[in-house]
């Protein structure tokens, strides 16, 4: 009994080590491109830009505060994203479970993760862009700035 | 024996760069419009805010200092010089103002590089920038590349010989068309038709590859001013990498090599004269430069085995090499894996596919390949007077638009300003290496800058040296100007204080 026990540990950790990816930052990912090259790893950004559909599947980019790396998910994945990010919205944070690759033989020698998971963490929301009081005065000032310097040489002469 | 600068030399000087301003003013109307169209109205308050302080400050110079008189050499080429300091402060201002640089500084060296059509950028959260924002950034290229002065000439300025000596003080000594306001709006013509067609290119490309229309169109817009202009900017922050786009790429590609392209050469192709393209010096020798550092940095990257098959070596190594050379900088790779993984071999491949450059009188940084050609026509003529018989006169030429018999003089020429260059790589290396960055990198960065090329090993974020960031800046000023007008201008200064009294001509 205690042999089939102490057996049973080894796989079931073997599975669960097998089974984990290793979570990166960008930065991390690019810095040991050759380390990673290959192995499943779990990334976590925001959405930026455009979901560029192609085919059966999608190009997401993905930023995590350090860069942006290229995710290529298939369709139904990549459609969990409902916002992206631009100067209006937050994109929605996710989780990404795949493959890197530091030179895509698939892509053209892009560095890109291959995801076979994505998690919506966070929906993104609309971004606020109110306008400053002091930069009206300034402008106004400077208006009358400038019609005071085309009208004064005239009212000289 | 110098003569010094009249307060009537000052009063010329101040006065057209003064109307320089407010035309440089007058161009924020585009991203002002843009702000509106697209309703972004805190954008929309800070381009009405820096287009008023730039005809503001260009009116008042105007004011404090009238003149009606014509330029000469010195007055003209200082002009030019401060122009783009200028240009690089009132760019600046729609830059700080919308909140992605950390300072003024910051905001002021991205402006130089976008007029100066480097592409070395410090800006912040670019993922999030606005769309006037970026038009503001790529407009900044679009005009840099073309020239301020150009554009001056085109509306500003009338007909004079002041006017060549500004155009010349821009490091444009060609005149496409015997007069130079002729010239400067032939380029401008060229520049807009190629507008037109790259545009509607790369909308369609961007299209197909899955990107919404107006996303595509305004892209387009954008990676045409940057790519013809060999600039680099891109809208978003992975650089051209964003689109993972092999047609995308071979669309950029000719942009870039058009914009290596000499303006002459663009009018005589523009004339049907097709044969110039190939019996012209300077396609010869940037054909045989790209081929032979290509065929070095395949050597290196099979050495390494850095990509798996001929796809990914053309779309990586050809592309980034063509970039270089070209002097845009755009990048399909990240910057650290230009040191981790290239080896030093092909990273050395293009640092001197960027200090070479492209063609004299085009966007293209750079020694230029007319200098280059020149310098080894001048080698094999010196080996062909050893091998001849004394009395033997050995000339050789070359053919540029039309044959020109090399004389020393020219050499000479191409000789002070290519050593010029290698003075400012050098010295910008030192200052990386001061600041404690490995040798490799600092090298690849300062090229990088004075070259106006845009490609970096990384140094080049909101955190580096508030120093290294000032040596950049005039990295990418002296390199877009070629020197002498800058030259000039510092003669000036110091023959205000030493100068002889006296009236100059």
């Amino acid at each position: 009994m205690k042999q089939i026990s102490y057996w049973s540990l080894i796989i079931i950790s073997s599975l669960v080590l097998v089974s984990s990816s290793f979570a990166a930052s960008g930065n991390e990912l690019v810095n040991n491109a050759k380390i990673y090259d290959g192995q499943k790893v779990t990334f976590e950004g925001e959405t930026i830009g455009d979901i560029m559909v192609r085919q059966d599947h999608a190009w997401l980019n993905v930023n995590d505060g350090t860069l942006a790396i290229g995710i290529w998910a298939p369709v139904e994945l990549a459609n969990k994203v409902r916002h992206t990010g631009s100067y209006r919205f937050s994109g929605d944070k996710i989780m990404i479970k795949g493959t890197f690759n530091r030179a895509c033989q698939q892509h053209g020698g892009d560095l890109d993760i291959h995801a076979s998971e994505i998690t919506v963490l966070k929906e993104g929301y609309k971004r606020a862009h109110p306008i400053n009081q002091a930069k009206v005065v300034i402008a106004i000032a400077l208006l009358i700035g400038i019609l005071i310097l085309i009208v004064l040489p005239k009212l000289i002469r | 024996m110098f003569l010094r600068p009249t307060n009537e030399d000052i009063r010329t000087i101040a006065y057209y760069i003064g109307r320089l301003i407010v035309g440089l003013g007058v161009t924020i109307i585009v991203p002002l419009i843009t702000a509106i169209i697209f309703r972004e109205w805190d954008r929309a308050l800070d381009f009405t805010i820096s287009m008023f302080a730039a005809v503001f400050i260009g009116l008042l110079l105007q004011r404090l200092f009238p003149s009606k008189q014509d330029m000469n050499w010195s007055q003209g080429l200082a002009v030019t010089s401060i122009s783009w300091l200028a240009a690089m402060f009132i760019g600046a201002i729609p830059l700080q103002l919308s909140g992605h640089f950390a300072s003024y500084l910051d905001a002021c060296f991205d402006s130089m590089s976008a007029f100066a059509t480097t592409g070395l950028a410090l800006i912040q959260n670019l993922d999030h920038a606005a769309v006037s924002v970026n038009m503001w950034r790529h407009l900044m290229m679009f005009l840099g590349g073309q020239g301020i002065v150009v554009i001056a000439l085109t509306f500003l300025v009338r007909g004079t010989a002041g006017a060549y000596r500004m155009y010349v003080g821009e490091a444009r000594e060609e005149k496409v068309l015997p007069n130079v306001i002729s010239t400067a709006r032939f380029i401008w013509f060229v520049s807009l038709v190629y507008l037109v067609l790259g545009t509607i290119a790369l909308t369609i490309v961007g299209f197909l590859e899955g990107m919404p229309l107006v996303r595509s169109f305004l892209h387009g817009i954008w990676i045409f001013m940057a790519a013809f202009d060999t600039g680099g900017f891109t809208p978003q922050s992975q650089s051209i990498l964003y689109y993972h786009s092999f047609p995308y790429e071979i669309v950029v590609t000719v942009l870039m090599l058009l914009g290596t392209i000499n303006f002459s050469l663009h009018y005589a192709l523009w004339h049907g004269n097709f044969r110039e393209f190939f019996k012209n010096i300077e396609i010869r020798t940037l054909f045989i430069s790209i081929g032979s550092l290509f065929m070095i940095m395949l050597v290196g990257f099979t050495q390494l085995a850095v990509y798996p098959n001929w796809v990914a070596i053309f779309r990586k190594g050809f592309f980034q090499l063509v970039s270089a050379h070209s002097g845009t900088g755009y990048m399909t790779v990240y910057a650290p894996q230009f040191s981790n993984e290239w080896g030093l071999l092909s990273l050395l491949m293009i640092v001197l596919a960027m200090g070479f450059g492209g063609s004299a009188c085009s966007t293209a940084g750079g020694i230029k390949a007319v200098r280059i050609a020149i310098f080894c026509k001048a080698l094999l003529q010196d080996i062909k007077r050893i091998m001849s018989p004394g009395s033997a006169i050995v000339l050789e030429k070359i053919h540029h638009i039309k044959d020109i018999i090399l004389e020393d003089r020219l050499v000479r020429s191409a000789l002070v300003i290519t050593v010029t260059y290698v003075i400012t790589y050098f010295a910008g290396t030192l200052v990386g290496l001061y600041y404690g960055y490995p040798f490799a990198e600092s090298a690849f960065e300062s090229v990088s800058a004075a070259a106006n090329v845009g490609l970096s090993t990384g140094i080049t974020t909101a955190s580096m040296p508030t120093g290294l960031k000032i040596t950049y800046i005039i990295q990418m000023w002296i390199g877009r100007l070629e020197f002498m007008s800058i030259f000039i201008l510092f003669g000036l200064v110091i023959a205000r204080f030493t100068g002889a009294k006296g009236r100059s001509k």
